[in-house]
């Protein structure tokens, strides 16, 4: 069932089951309203989840809770329990949802923060610049187009567990596969009743992310169980739980419009979105805000229009998923420019030529639309936007392969690409901290908050600390993500940890180097401005130098001891955009839809690049995430709203032989703002496969593709039925959703 | 049930259901670097080698394993003492999670000590059985490629280490973890 | 979940297999590599007889036929060289494209042919291949020609008290021109359709074809109506037009999320062309 009311649950049979040591119910746990949602304080998305609620509003939703001495006899235990349920209907389609009529979904009275729960609406967002209605009627010609894209899930090799146990101190220990062990423990408290002050959360080495576990998932329920076991509990979801209950990437349908004029010029652009987020609000708002602002300010125009609906099904909960809320945005927009250009009989590239987002713009969506509430003014400083086209059409010898002849034979192949924008951290919300702190051997302690979930931030931050004290990178030893010994972080998402974090680590660094420089100035008996740090040593003119260990000993134990240490904070109202440009060459078998990627180029504009290869692997795993979104990956449900494909089996990710030729480009720009120069580049690799693919394929066979994903069947389908479609208006369309 | 296993060289009798998975009696065993992924073999982050050929173990009875040798990444190599796949992992920059690593690891092993002279194909068809979500596999593919180059001038691989090599009992022995 | 399983059986003989089943009364199987039923137990399982040691490893062949045993890993015959030459390679094909390494290391061809999946791939290139199976019971050995041994899905005609102990593939077929087809989402991926064809060409035309698809229905099988229409033709383009109409009109899809029916009868259609195209070339 899709949604029901629990009328009756008792498990009194499943707690006298021996080895049952508890068995939790809604009637047993507060009601205490909050969000899933691993974000800073307060969460922007609605408080529309209890821990256990007397109604299940998806296939995959909680219903009880047992803790067994195995697992054998925990699912004996759930097989005990004695649950009626009242059906209700079901809303498996997000336009259904908006309809006079419709079941609610939230209805609960003490839910906070939906945007219109008697319209299943979670969130709503409306940003305006300039006069696009205007717009429309000044320019020379006006399209638009409808564009849609299908539920995805994150799939980290590693699914979501954690352990909970109260240690000696009676401190409840959470350890924790999380992108987020500070607003795990703020969150958890808040849920259990259990002070902040008595929690302490630790993330060791995980298995993956991508936004998914930017969520309190299962560590409430496990910790719940803990506190009235006064037992260690483990808790981990089966490939199965992972797909079905924890979080996907938002399903949309995208309006999007341009009037443009003859010479290609940009005169007004809206993009109108429906989103799904599913059963529950989780970064409903926030997501969605993103697929404006991080597609519409890469071009210059002056009337822009966003507005996003988003609504509640009784399907699975959407959330933060690499790219958050970007794929779908520029899915629509660089499809829909592809299209324009074609009609206006442009080279594609050229019509974005002719409206990119230049250094020294300050791009007035940016500024009236942030995440959940207004944002910031942003200045392009850096923009490497022309060299990354430049050498991408290079790479993938773009004017050769748009111009020749079609092959013969079933398969025919095309070149497409796209233009990309992200943000580097969320402006004026994310803070990061770092500490650091000198040894005898001359060896550090790194402590950050910061989250490293295979992103590599640790080495980062190894790396940053080890340049500024000039000695190899070995001599950090970071511990990171331990709320008890850490500083504060907001935690792995929005591509912020080395533009944010990175700074505060630099920082750190810096007062570590003064003291330093202060010890070896007393040592020395010479003024600081005499000495310098090089190779690890402080020198006095080159024959003269201390190493940094003489320098430790000397501050610990010798005269005027104290330790050198050095802790610091860092957050930014700037969030430099890094961006990119992407080219695909595809191979499309028209007589059986199937689309093969031959080549995919990346060229990235991710300011300077502290790692680079750390940087190009998260190319490289962006990309290939973004193929399957493109081509293989979609969930499915029957009509009930129960999931198909709950295994790798049918939830299919690229394998190593379905990778095509990868090709990843650093283009090198320097971001004032950043640590050394570096913006982000984490997410913005995942956002132009789909529209790099699907305008590739229409430059093979000429079919528009405005559906993800691009399987055998739905390419053939479309091959099929294919009419060329007019996307151009003779009139402004009204818009999409009511108010 | 009783059954006879060598891990990584070591010789034991293990009392066990017989519905018990090879990946679950090698975890409780303390070999943390068998991970559990998907439960239907096709993640294959749970891959050992057994008689040196990759199997996945989340879809092999322990049972199954009886007599057989098993060897999982811990016997290949230590941090210290890097086998030259391993090696070839961190300097390409292979690794990002990790998770998939071991498995890519002793697929590799299995492929080098058949094939001294793969091509990429072979490498990309030996590494299908493991999924990996973060590398785009571009990276792992390259280390598989040094390490084999590396592996032929040393003359190394052929005779493969299927589980002959003596395992140091305590180099993959770690600290009881999350997984 | 195998929960239940109060035993794993290594017998020293067929018969003591054999007797172990008898003694479990339908609540034990055989077990070779397990990717099956250890993934996707079928309910109820007590006990599993392993009969991976039981000398059912080998390919070989004497006067009338290639024998293969039951426990033969994927692996080994996708890498075997007489498997290889075996009509074009259709065999080989069928064991291993979209199934990554472990997998073949492990699953056996009497596992995928028994466990009668309806999407597994050695199914199509075996009805093509004219092979029968050797099924033991405590009754005694039979031979089950290919087209009667898929009763329906996951059914065979290996009873539950029942080893399937070898397969034979008639010499005749050796040098027959073969091939095996598969479309897939992915390149590791059950598949959408495939196609196993043999034919015999006498002055270009057909002597005799055998033609099978499986993932398509419920079993997988032959197409009875194609092969009879194709006897005696030459393989040109007007002929596999043809061919193609016949299979559309005649295969009954199965519907699933993978795939609608329309689809699956395009590309059945499509791929029985493309293997007469293949066949039928340098005729």
């Amino acid at each position: 069932m899709a949604h029901a009311r629990i009328k009756r649950i008792d498990a009194s049979r499943a707690r006298a089951l021996p080895g049952v040591h508890a068995v939790l119910t809604h009637h047993d746990i507060p009601r205490i309203p909050y969000t899933t949602a691993g974000q800073g304080h307060p969460e922007p998305s609605p408080y529309d989840a209890v821990v256990l609620d007397n109604r299940v509003r998806f296939v995959g939703d909680r219903v009880a809770a047992v803790a067994a001495d195995t697992i054998e006899i925990a699912r004996q235990a759930v097989e005990l329990i004695e649950v009626e349920y009242e059906e209700l209907p079901a809303i498996l389609d997000p336009e259904d949802a908006i309809k006079p009529g419709a079941v609610l979904i939230h209805d609960e009275p003490d839910s906070s923060g939906i945007h219109d729960p008697s319209r299943n609406i979670a969130a709503h967002i409306h940003a305006k610049v300039g006069d696009p209605e205007e717009g429309f009627r000044k320019a020379d010609r006006v399209f638009e187009g409808t564009y849609h894209v299908q539920y995805v899930q994150q799939a980290p090799l590693e699914p979501h567990v954690v352990i909970t146990y109260f240690d000696e101190n009676d401190r409840l220990n959470i350890r924790l596969s999380t992108q987020v062990p500070f607003h795990a423990r703020r969150i958890v408290s808040k849920v259990t009743q259990i002070p902040v002050s008595k929690i302490r959360v630790i993330k060791p080495r995980i298995g993956g992310g991508f936004g998914v576990k930017q969520e309190i998932l299962i560590e409430d329920i496990c910790a719940w169980l803990t506190k009235v076991t006064r037992r260690p509990v483990r808790l981990e979801y089966t490939r199965e739980e992972e797909l079905r209950s924890s979080r996907t990437r938002h399903p949309q349908k995208l309006v999007y419009k341009t009037g443009v004029n003859n010479d290609g010029k940009l005169v007004a652009m809206t993009l109108k979105v429906l989103a799904n987020t599913g059963a529950y609000g989780s970064h409903a708002l926030t997501v969605q805000c993103n697929t404006g602002s991080k597609s519409l300010p890469l071009y210059r125009c002056d009337n822009v229009e966003f507005e996003a609906v988003v609504v509640y099904t009784n399907l699975p909960v959407a959330g933060a998923f690499r790219g958050y809320g970007a794929p779908q945005g520029l899915f629509a927009q660089e499809v829909h420019l592809d299209e324009v250009a074609h009609a206006l009989g442009m080279d594609p590239i050229e019509l974005r030529r002719k409206n990119l987002v230049q250094v020294g713009d300050s791009p007035p969506l940016l500024e009236e639309l942030g995440e959940g509430k207004a944002g910031f003014k942003q200045v392009i400083l850096s923009c490497e936007m022309e060299e990354c086209i430049r050498r991408g059409k290079q790479a993938i010898e773009w004017d050769k392969k748009r111009t020749r002849p079609p092959a013969e034979g079933s398969k025919k192949r095309g070149v497409g690409m796209a233009c990309l924008m992200h943000g580097s951290g969320i402006p004026g919300v994310d803070m990061g901290a770092a500490y650091l702190k000198i040894n005898e051997d001359g060896s550090f302690n790194v402590q950050v908050g910061a989250t490293d979930i295979g992103t590599g931030a640790d080495t980062i931050f190894a790396q940053i600390a080890a340049e500024v004290l000039t000695v190899p990178v070995d001599k950090m030893i970071v511990y990171s993500s331990d709320t008890d010994f850490t500083p504060f972080d907001v935690g792995a998402y929005a591509s912020s940890t080395t533009y944010i974090t990175g700074v505060a680590m630099k920082k750190a660094a810096e007062q570590c180097r003064d003291q330093i420089l202060t010890v070896a100035s007393n040592m020395f008996e010479e003024p600081i401005d005499n000495l310098t740090l090089r190779d690890g040593r402080v020198w006095s003119g080159n024959d003269k130098s201390l190493t940094l260990s003489e320098i430790a000993l000397h501050s610990l134990y010798s005269s005027d001891q104290f330790q050198i240490q050095g802790a610091a904070s860092h957050f930014s109202y700037h969030s430099p955009p890094p961006f990119a440009a992407q080219f695909a060459e595809v191979e499309v078998d028209i007589e059986t839809g199937q689309v093969k990627v031959l080549e995919f180029v990346s060229c990235i504009d991710c300011g300077v690049a502290i790692n680079p290869d750390g940087a190009t692997g998260q190319v490289e795993g962006g990309v290939t995430q973004g193929l399957g979104y493109a081509l293989t990956e979609k969930l499915l449900f029957d009509e009930k709203g129960k999931m198909l494909n709950t295994s790798f089996r049918d939830y299919k990710m690229f394998a190593s032989t379905d990778m095509p030729r990868m090709t990843s480009i650093l283009v090198e720009s320097y971001e004032p703002h950043g640590p050394f120069g570096a913006k982000a580049v984490a997410e913005i690799p995942i956002d132009g496969p789909a529209p790099a693919v699907s305008n590739a394929i229409y430059n093979a066979i000429g079919v528009r593709m405005r559906s993800l994903p691009f399987t055998p069947e739905n390419v053939y389908t479309a091959m099929k039925n294919f009419q060329e479609q007019d996307i151009e208006k003779k009139q402004p369309a009204p818009a999409m959703a009511p108010r | 049930m009783k059954i006879d296993l060598t891990i990584n060289g070591s010789r034991g009798t293990y009392e066990t259901h017989p519905g018990t998975l090879l990946m679950e009696l090698l975890r409780k065993e303390g070999w943390f670097s068998v991970k559990h992924g998907c439960e239907t073999g096709e993640c294959g982050t749970c891959t050992v080698l057994i008689d040196g050929m990759t199997i996945n173990s989340c879809i092999y009875l322990a049972a199954q394993a009886h007599g057989k040798s098993i060897t999982t990444v811990e016997a290949l190599g230590t941090p210290e003492n890097m086998h030259p796949i391993q090696q070839a992992f961190v300097e390409t920059g292979a690794v990002q999670c990790g998770y998939c690593t071991p498995a890519m690891v002793l697929a590799a092993q299995e492929l080098l000590s058949q094939n001294r002279e793969p091509t990429e194909a072979d490498v990309r068809d030996a590494l299908t059985g493991q999924l990996c979500r973060c590398t785009g596999y571009v990276k792992p593919v390259e280390a598989v490629m040094l390490a084999a180059r590396r592996m032929k001038e040393g003359g190394q691989g052929e005779e493969g280490l299927s589980g002959n090599r003596e395992a140091d009992d305590s180099s993959g022995r770690r600290e009881a973890g999350v997984r | 979940m195998l929960q239940h399983l109060e035993e794993v059986y290594f017998p020293e003989s067929l018969a003591l297999a054999l007797e172990k089943l008898n003694q479990y009364e339908g609540a034990a199987a055989p077990i070779a590599g397990g990717t099956d039923i250890v993934a996707d137990p079928p309910p109820g399982i007590r006990c599993l007889v392993n009969i991976t040691h039981l000398g059912l490893d080998y390919v070989t062949e004497d006067e009338t036929h290639i024998r293969i045993g039951a426990t033969t890993t994927m692996q080994k015959l996708a890498t075997s060289p007489e498997v290889a030459a075996l009509a074009g390679g259709i065999l080989s094909l069928s064991t291993c494209e979209g199934w990554p390494r472990p997998i073949r290391n492990a699953a056996t061809i009497g596992g995928n042919l028994a466990g009668a999946g309806p999407y597994a791939d050695t199914p199509a290139a075996m009805l093509a291949l004219a092979a029968e199976a050797v099924v033991v019971t405590a009754d005694g050995e039979r031979t089950v020609a290919m087209d009667d041994f898929f009763v329906d899905y996951r059914t065979t005609a290996v009873s539950k008290r029942g080893i399937l102990k070898e397969i034979r593939i008639p010499r005749s077929v050796k040098s027959s021109r073969g091939i095996f087809l598969k479309l897939s989402r992915t390149t590791v991926d059950q598949a959408l359709v495939n196609v196993g064809a043999t034919l015999e060409l006498e002055d270009g035309c057909c002597k005799s074809a055998r033609i099978a698809v499986g993932a398509v229905t419920r079993t997988p099988r032959r197409l009875a109506e194609v092969e009879k229409q194709l006897e005696g033709k030459h393989i040109d383009a007007d002929t596999i037009e043809e061919i193609k109409k016949v299979v559309s009109d005649t295969v009954e899809p199965m519907v699933d999320f993978r795939a609608s029916a329309d689809y699956r009868r395009d590309m059945s259609a499509l791929l029985v062309g493309r293997a007469l195209l293949a066949l039928g070339r340098g005729a």
